[in-house]
C-alpha cells in the first residue's frame, strides 16, 4: 500500500499533540508488581469459588486461575522495560483531576437520593470552576442549569430513558 | 430475479421510504450520544412498529440501527467518547486526528468509509445470505473458542512495541469479564457478597469510563492552559474526492472482513471494527501511525463496523438466529406480525425479505446525504470552550452509564473504569485490548470450557479444521509484531 503523500509525511512529523512517552523503569516495575499482586489475589480467591475443577472442565475457579497465571507470565518482561507512558502531572495540575474524581464519587452517591438535576448542576458547575476558575459564576450556573434540564427533558420525556427522579424532576415531568 | 422486483416494488412506496429516513435521522441522534446504544434505541422504538405494516417497521428499525452505528463515531472522533461500543476502534485514530486540527477530515473519512462499508455489506448480504448463514449456524463451541483466541491474539498485534503491556491489558479485560455469575455452573465469582456485582460488570459503563471519563481526567489535569482540542476553525472543509484517494484499497478489504465477522452469531461491529483496523494495519506500509491518527486506520474501523450491520442480519433473516442483541430486537418486529424468520419467510413473504435487502442498499445513500448536511454541525461540539465541554461530557457519561440498568452502581463502575483508564495512559498500557478482552471474555470462557467438556477433558478439538485455521491465524498475528520488534532492534532503529 502506498503511503508517500505529503499529508502522510506531515502526519508523521506533527507529533506536537502527542504526549511523548517517558522512560521510567520505576513506573514499569511498580505497574508489574501491582499486576502480579492482583494475579496472586485472584488465584487465592479462585480457590474458594464453587467446586474444584474436574478433569473434564477447569471449573468456575479454574478459568480465572488460568488467566491469572498468564497475567503473571506476561508481566515478567515488564520488570525489565524502560518505556512508560505519559508523564504523571505535578501535584498542582494533578489536583484538578483528583478534585473531579472526588466530585464524581460524591455525585454518584447523592444521585439516587435527590434526583438527577440538582446533583448534575452541581457537578457541571464544579467542573467548570475546576477547569477554569476565572469563568463567571453566573454564566457557569446558567449553563449548568440549562444543560442539565435540557438533558433531563430529552432523555426522560422524549427518549423514555429512566433517570433518577426527585421532587424537582417530578415537577418538571 | 422476480423476488428482487417484488421487493423493490414494496420498498418504493412512500411509507417504507419515509420511515426508513425517519429511522436514519433518529439513529444519528441516538448514536451520537455516548451510552445510548443502538440496541437500546431499537428496543425503545420497537413498540411504535406494532401498528405499522412489517416492511416499514423493519425498515425504520434498520435505518435506526445502521445510522446509530455510524453516528457513534462522531463523539468518538470529537471527544474520544465512543457513542456506541462499535465505535471504540474509531476513537483510536479519530480523536488523534481531531487533536491535530483535522476533525473535519476525520468526520468526512468516517462518513465515506461508513457509506462504502454499509454498501458493500448490503451487497454481500444480498448475494451470500443463504450460504453464509448456513455456515455460521454450524459453528460450535470449538470454533467460537478459537475465534475468541484470534480476537485476543489481535490484542498483542495491536500493541506492537508494547506487546507485554497489550497482553496484560487484554488479559485484564478477560478477567473483568469473569466477575459475576460463572456461565457454566452458575457460581458467583469475585462478588464479595454484593448483589450489584453479582449481575456482572456491564461493559458499556466500563467502555464509557475507559475512553471518556479517563480523557476528561486528563483534560482537567491540564486545566485551561493548554488547548488540546482544536480551535473553532479546526474542522475545515474537505471534499469527498480528497478523502477518497486515501482510502482505497483498505476500505473494501476491511468491509468484507467486517461483514464476515458480523455474520457470526454473537459478534458484531465492535469486534469487526478492531479486526478490520488490525488487518489493514498489518498489510499497510508505514503503519506506525495506526492507532495514533492514521486516516487509514479510521477508515478501516468505520467501514468494518458498518459492514457488520448487514452481516448480523444474515443469520437473523435466514435462520431466525439473531446475529446480536440488536438483531434479536429486530426479530420482534417481524414476529409481532405473525411472521417467522427463516427459509419459509423467503417463500411466504419475498416482499419483506427482499425489501430488507433493498433497504440495506438504500440506507447507505441516505446516511451519506444526511451525514454531509450534518457534518458541519457535529464540529460545533469542539468549538465549545473546554471548561464547558468536559463537564458536559462527564454529565452525559453518567447518563449513559445509569440509563442501562437504572443503577447508580454502574455510575460507580464507570468512575472506577475512568481511574483505571487514566492510570493505564500514564503507565503506557493500551486500553483497546482491555475492551476486546471484555467483549470476547464470555465467549472465550463459555466455549473453551464447553469444547473441553465435549471432548472429555482433552484439547483435540483445537485440531479440527476451522479451529485449527483460527489457531494458525492467531499465531501468525502474534508473530508479526514480535518479528518486527526483533528486526528493529537488530538494525538499531
Amino acid at each position: 500500500m502506498q503511503t508517500d503523500s505529503p499529508e502522510d509525511k506531515a502526519l508523521a512529523a506533527a507529533d506536537e499533540f502527542d504526549d511523548e512517552p517517558v522512560e521510567s523503569r520505576t513506573s514499569n516495575v511498580i505497574a508489574a508488581a501491582i499486576v502480579v499482586a492482583l494475579a496472586v489475589l485472584i488465584i487465592v480467591q479462585s480457590q474458594f469459588i464453587g467446586e474444584p475443577g474436574r478433569p473434564t472442565d477447569p471449573g468456575p475457579g479454574g478459568y480465572p486461575t488460568l488467566l491469572a497465571v498468564i497475567l503473571i507470565v506476561v508481566a515478567i518482561p515488564l520488570f525489565f522495560q524502560k518505556e512508560s507512558g505519559e508523564a504523571w502531572p505535578s501535584f498542582k495540575h494533578g489536583l484538578g483531576a483528583l478534585a473531579i474524581l472526588v466530585g464524581m464519587i460524591v455525585y454518584a452517591q447523592i444521585l439516587g437520593l435527590i434526583g438527577y438535576i440538582v446533583p448534575t448542576v452541581a457537578l457541571i458547575l464544579f467542573g467548570i470552576k475546576v477547569a477554569d476558575p476565572k469563568t463567571s459564576w453566573i454564566r457557569s450556573l446558567l449553563y449548568a442549569i440549562v444543560f442539565s434540564v435540557l438533558i433531563f427533558y430529552v432523555f426522560y420525556s422524549v427518549l423514555g430513558v429512566s433517570l433518577p427522579r426527585g421532587d424537582l424532576e417530578r415537577l418538571l415531568s | 430475479m422476480n423476488d428482487w422486483i417484488i421487493g423493490l416494488e414494496a420498498v418504493l412506496t412512500w411509507q417504507p421510504l419515509f420511515f426508513m429516513v425517519l429511522g436514519v435521522v433518529a439513529g444519528i441522534a441516538v448514536g451520537a450520544i455516548p451510552g445510548l446504544t443502538a440496541t437500546m434505541a431499537i428496543a425503545v422504538v420497537l413498540p411504535f412498529t406494532f401498528a405499522m405494516d412489517p416492511l416499514p417497521g423493519v425498515m425504520m428499525l434498520l435505518g435506526l440501527y445502521s445510522s446509530a452505528v455510524y453516528a457513534g463515531s462522531i463523539p468518538a472522533i470529537l471527544m474520544r467518547l465512543p457513542g456506541t461500543p462499535a465505535s471504540a476502534a474509531t476513537a483510536l485514530d479519530g480523536y488523534a486526528l481531531t487533536q491535530r486540527g483535522r476533525g473535519g477530515e476525520a468526520l468526512m473519512i468516517s462518513l465515506v468509509a461508513t457509506f462504502v462499508g454499509a454498501l458493500i455489506g448490503g451487497i454481500a448480504l444480498a448475494i451470500f445470505a443463504p450460504y453464509l448463514a448456513g455456515i455460521a449456524v454450524n459453528l460450535g463451541a470449538a470454533e467460537y473458542a478459537m475465534l475468541a483466541l484470534f480476537a485476543i491474539a489481535i490484542i498483542g498485534a495491536m500493541s506492537e512495541g508494547a506487546l507485554a503491556k497489550g497482553l496484560i491489558s487484554g488479559v485484564l479485560g478477560l478477567l473483568i469479564a469473569t466477575v459475576g455469575i460463572d456461565p457454566i455452573d452458575g457460581y458467583a465469582r469475585f462478588t464479595f457478597g454484593s448483589s450489584d456485582v453479582r449481575s456482572g460488570l456491564d461493559f458499556i459503563p466500563i467502555l464509557i469510563g475507559i475512553f471518556g471519563v479517563a480523557e476528561a481526567f486528563r483534560q482537567f489535569e491540564k486545566r485551561a492552559g493548554v488547548a488540546r482540542v482544536g480551535s473553532s476553525n479546526a474542522l475545515g472543509k474537505y471534499s469527498i474526492r480528497h478523502v477518497w484517494r486515501r482510502l482505497v484499497p483498505g476500505v473494501p478489504y476491511s468491509s468484507v472482513l467486517g461483514f464476515g465477522v458480523g455474520v457470526l452469531p454473537g459478534t458484531g461491529g465492535d469486534i469487526g471494527a478492531f479486526i478490520g483496523h488490525n488487518e489493514v494495519r498489518r498489510i499497510s506500509r508505514d503503519n506506525r501511525r495506526f492507532g495514533k491518527g492514521d486516516p487509514r486506520g479510521l477508515a478501516a474501523a468505520e467501514s468494518a463496523n458498518n459492514a457488520a450491520v448487514p452481516g448480523t442480519i444474515a443469520p437473523t433473516i435466514v435462520l431466525g438466529i439473531p446475529g446480536n442483541s440488536a438483531a434479536a430486537v429486530l426479530i420482534g418486529a417481524i414476529t409481532v406480525h405473525g411472521l417467522r424468520p427463516g427459509p419459509q419467510l423467503f417463500e411466504g413473504s419475498p416482499d419483506l425479505v427482499y425489501g430488507i435487502f433493498w433497504s440495506l442498499l438504500f440506507i447507505p445513500f441516505v446516511m451519506l446525504i444526511i451525514g454531509l448536511v450534518g457534518i458541519q454541525l457535529w464540529g460545533r461540539i469542539i468549538s465549545i470552550p473546554r471548561q464547558y465541554l468536559w463537564p458536559s461530557v462527564l454529565a452525559l457519561s453518567v447518563i449513559g452509564s445509569y440509563a442501562l440498568r437504572g443503577s447508580v452502581f454502574d455510575v460507580m463502575v464507570m468512575t472506577c473504569a475512568g481511574v483505571l483508564g487514566y492510570a493505564m495512559h500514564k503507565g503506557g498500557f493500551p486500553v483497546a485490548p482491555l475492551i476486546i478482552g471484555l467483549i470476547v471474555g464470555p465467549i472465550a470462557e463459555t466455549n473453551f470450557r464447553r469444547a473441553t467438556i465435549l471432548d472429555g477433558g482433552g484439547y483435540g478439538w483445537m485440531l479440527e479444521p476451522l479451529p485449527l485455521l483460527f489457531l494458525v491465524l492467531s499465531l501468525v498475528t502474534l508473530a508479526f509484531p514480535i518479528i518486527n520488534t526483533w528486526r528493529r532492534k537488530r538494525v538499531g532503529v
